[in-house]
């Protein structure tokens, strides 16, 4: 495992990289903070600072020699890697946190030089980049499935030929949710038998062997965490801002890594605990416009979400990202149980299934707004966002900001102001009319 | 008989019903044969690409010309359309049709699920998904598909299947008797015209082509293999055209050899849906296939190079086709480890074409040559 002793040179370089490139960016020196979150008690850390460990700590593992690294893509569930002391490692999130280090530019322009397209999702493109530069920590072996899109497909692709590792690849039939029951049964039995394969597969790979009881403990953390989480999501229902926007934003929970985990538990019950002392104290501030954000944020930039909420008076009450699709596992039928995970993702089915959902927040958070955050190489979000703001106008009012995650480039805050204030001023003329 | 007196042969049967369109060649035809459509692909801009302003900016010009055509009642001779679910862009192409449902025609539209990988598991889950593409078709349109029929129906596309690739050889020769305009042309006829009534009068067609000892043209021509999805047929025009020096000998694309490569085998299935299902899961990959199935593109294309005699390979990729984007540095480094000159040409389905790059690209190779 010779490949494995690159990775300490791998760190050295992603740091000294992010010296020398870095432009403005939302968080301190990336090695200062990691150090800063690593140096303090768990027990001192806000919910939001032991998310923030907790991620710093699986990327800081994911490039230890000593470590069992794979590489998967954004929605493959990682409780199998978990149960099994495997180091899981997203590309596309370490874009996220490449692009608030201030250092996405470059990689990304590293990337399109690769794929000589100037419009493909930047997280792939700065991933790409990365890899090109060699800033990633060598995996021992990659795992990717085919959602939520054909650039992630390829990026996994690209990921197994220039490290030279294995790929494993699941195939996720589209449409889970929309399926009739023996339609989705079949489903969940095809995406179950992929994996037990991939088990196999990594066992093969790795020399390690899947403990069933292991799994089923990590499967059953992983049900505590989303319980904590939905309580928590239970209390913006009908009150004022408990939690920031930008921190909410950032847990992206569709997205984490960390499920099944001790970690994980902790975070989500400090996240309700802190809540619940928000909830007494009446919240954090008094807004006014109560907001659901669709998709992510400018990771490089939190400008637009501090605006809306300082100076517009808005706050998130939900998030696209938050929201928690699938149904408790089952640790008895751990395979069957993610199996249905990964079928029950919304932006893997028809867009009709995202008009339901966006429908169904309305009345139970009291919704005044959506703003839906586009980013410009996302194909299918893209334009599905845009199809709901037309489909739900009625329903609620819609703001649409075309933008990019990663790509500093493609979004300037002077220019999507204008609209941001219209959609604002908007909301409150409403709110006046009404009183 | 020429290419024109064979297309005027077919004109009265051209784009009639009952019929049903596809837009993507991973849709099994023989299911809709066996119900008793004729099965239509639509493989060329509808021309109205600006018609739609529904679907957002970021989908590939195939979807747009799609949808605008649907707007603008192109295939309102249809009885329907399969958008499989093969790409992002076809995914929305669903939802738009779906959603704006009172405005386009035809309105019934349907989509399912296509497999991303090519093994015994996908094959027998994507016979299940086609089980239930049949009685949904059944319950639309009050239809009966029996096994029968479908082995029937399979019997007739392998037929086309077999025709074309006999007509495919022909360009292999030292001095093809058909050019790519007119094998484009062909296949354009084949994908808009009932397969019986095609293969009735392709084969004695056929025939004569292939008897034929005088290639199509009578000047040095460059070989080139054209790799693409859905690309602009404008680029094969030109690349044939007087003064660019090239002759298009084979299509891994969309619109060519990936559309019939492969017949639907009998004797190793005895299950008819799940011989489609293998079949169609196993043809030629295009750019969405993943897998160890999908990772064989760039060795095809060099097997393809040399099958055809190709001199260069022209990789059109259509703008907004991320598929097609990744997948070309791939292509390009099996290729160039062959020492097999490649171009990458960027744009959409319509409109203008690079003439100057594909002409330099072109002319350089005399200097490879040398």
């Amino acid at each position: 495992m010779e490949y494995r002793l690159k990775r300490t040179q791998q760190l050295q370089d992603f740091l000294k990289f992010s010296q020398e490139h870095k432009e403005k960016s939302t968080m301190k020196d990336m090695g200062e903070k990691a150090g800063a979150l690593l140096m303090k008690p768990v027990s001192e850390l806000s919910a939001s600072q032991k998310r923030g460990r907790g991620i710093t700590d699986m990327f800081m593992k994911a490039y230890d020699p000593n470590s069992c690294v794979v590489w998967h893509s954004l929605f493959m569930p990682t409780e199998i890697f978990q149960a099994m002391d495997i180091v899981p490692f997203t590309a596309e999130m370490a874009s996220a946190g490449i692009a608030g280090a201030g250092i996405s530019r470059v990689l990304v322009e590293k990337g399109e030089s690769y794929t000589q397209c100037m419009d493909s999702c930047s997280f792939a493109t700065c991933s790409a980049g990365a890899m090109l530069e060699h800033l990633f920590p060598e995996p021992d072996f990659i795992v990717t499935t085919s959602q939520l899109c054909d650039t992630a497909i390829k990026l996994a692709r690209f990921s197994a030929q220039i490290t030279g590792r294995k790929e494993f690849f699941i195939d996720v039939p589209f449409g889970g949710v929309v399926m009739n029951p023996d339609q989705y049964r079949d489903a969940v039995d095809y995406v179950a038998k992929q994996l037990r394969s991939m088990v196999k597969f990594i066992e093969q790979e790795t020399g390690r062997k899947l403990d069933k009881n292991r799994l089923y403990e990590v499967m059953q953390r992983s049900n505590e965490a989303r319980e904590w989480f939905l309580k928590a999501m239970e209390l913006r229902k009908n009150n004022f801002p408990l939690v920031r926007g930008v921190q909410m934003l950032d847990y992206s929970v569709v997205l984490l890594n960390i499920w099944g985990t001790d970690a994980a538990v902790d975070i989500f019950k400090t996240l309700y605990e802190e809540m619940l002392a928000a909830c007494a104290k009446g919240g954090i501030s008094k807004g006014i416009h109560r907001i659901v954000w669709i998709h992510l944020r400018p990771y490089y930039d939190n400008t637009i979400i501090n605006y809306i909420e300082k100076e517009r008076g808005a706050y998130l009450v939900h998030e696209m990202s938050n929201w928690i699709f699938w149904d408790a596992f089952d640790p008895e039928d751990p395979y069957r149980s993610l199996a249905r995970k990964m079928l029950s993702n919304p932006a893997y089915s028809p867009v009709e299934v995202q008009f339901d959902i966006y429908q169904k927040y309305k009345k139970p958070f009291n919704i005044d707004g959506t703003i839906g955050f586009t980013h410009k190489g996302c194909r299918h979000l893209y334009s599905s966002i845009h199809m709901c703001a037309e489909h739900l106008k009625d329903v609620v009012p819609w703001l649409v900001i075309d933008g990019d995650c990663i790509d500093p480039r493609a979004y300037s805050f002077p220019l999507v102001k204008t609209r941001i204030d219209a959609f604002f001023d908007m909301l409150d003329m409403k709110k006046e009319r009404m009183e | 008989m020429n290419l024109s007196q064979f297309k005027q042969t077919l004109e009265p049967y051209k784009n009639i019903g009952p019929s049903i369109g596809w837009f993507c060649t991973y849709m099994p035809e023989e299911i809709l044969h066996a119900a008793g459509f004729n099965t239509y692909g639509i493989r060329k801009s509808s021309g109205c690409e600006d018609d739609d302003v529904y679907l957002s900016r970021g989908l590939c010009s195939f979807v747009h010309s799609i949808f605008g055509g649907a707007l603008e009642g192109k295939y309102d001779y249809m009885d329907g359309v399969i958008i499989p679910h093969c790409c992002e862009c076809m995914r929305r192409l669903y939802d738009g049709w779906v959603e704006m449902n009172a405005s386009v025609k035809p309105q019934f539209a349907y989509q399912f699920s296509v497999p991303t990988v090519n093994t015994n598991q996908s094959v027998e889950y994507f016979s299940k998904t086609l089980n239930q593409f049949k009685e949904d078709i059944e319950k639309q349109f009050n239809k009966h598909i029996s096994d029968e029929s479908l082995i029937r129906s399979i019997k007739v596309y392998n037929k086309t299947r077999e025709l074309l690739n006999r007509l495919y050889e022909l360009r292999k020769r030292e001095k093809p008797s058909v050019s790519g305009f007119q094998v484009q042309e062909i296949l354009d006829i084949c994908m808009s015209t009932p397969k019986e009534k095609f293969n009735e009068y392709f084969e004695p067609y056929l025939q004569e082509l292939e008897m034929k000892e005088t290639g199509v043209f009578n000047d040095f021509r460059y070989r080139v293999l054209l790799y693409g999805g859905m690309y602009n047929p404008s680029i094969v025009k030109y690349i044939e055209g007087e003064g660019t020096g090239g002759i298009v000998v084979c299509e891994d694309a969309c619109q060519g050899y990936r559309y019939f490569d492969t017949q639907i085998n009998m004797e190793a299935d005895t299950q008819p849906m799940t011989a489609i299902s293998r079949r169609y899961l196993s043809k030629m990959p295009c750019a969405r296939m993943a897998g160890s199935h999908g990772e064989r593109t760039p060795d095809i294309v060099v097997k393809l190079v040399r099958e055809f005699r190709a001199d260069a390979v022209i990789y059109f990729a259509t703008k907004r086709c991320d598929n097609l984007f990744w997948e070309y540095q791939f292509v390009k480094d099996a290729v160039e480890k062959e020492k097999i000159p490649i171009k990458k040409i960027e744009g959409d389905i319509s409109g203008d074409i690079p003439q100057r790059e594909i002409r330099s690209f072109i002319e350089l190779l005399d200097f490879i040559e040398a």
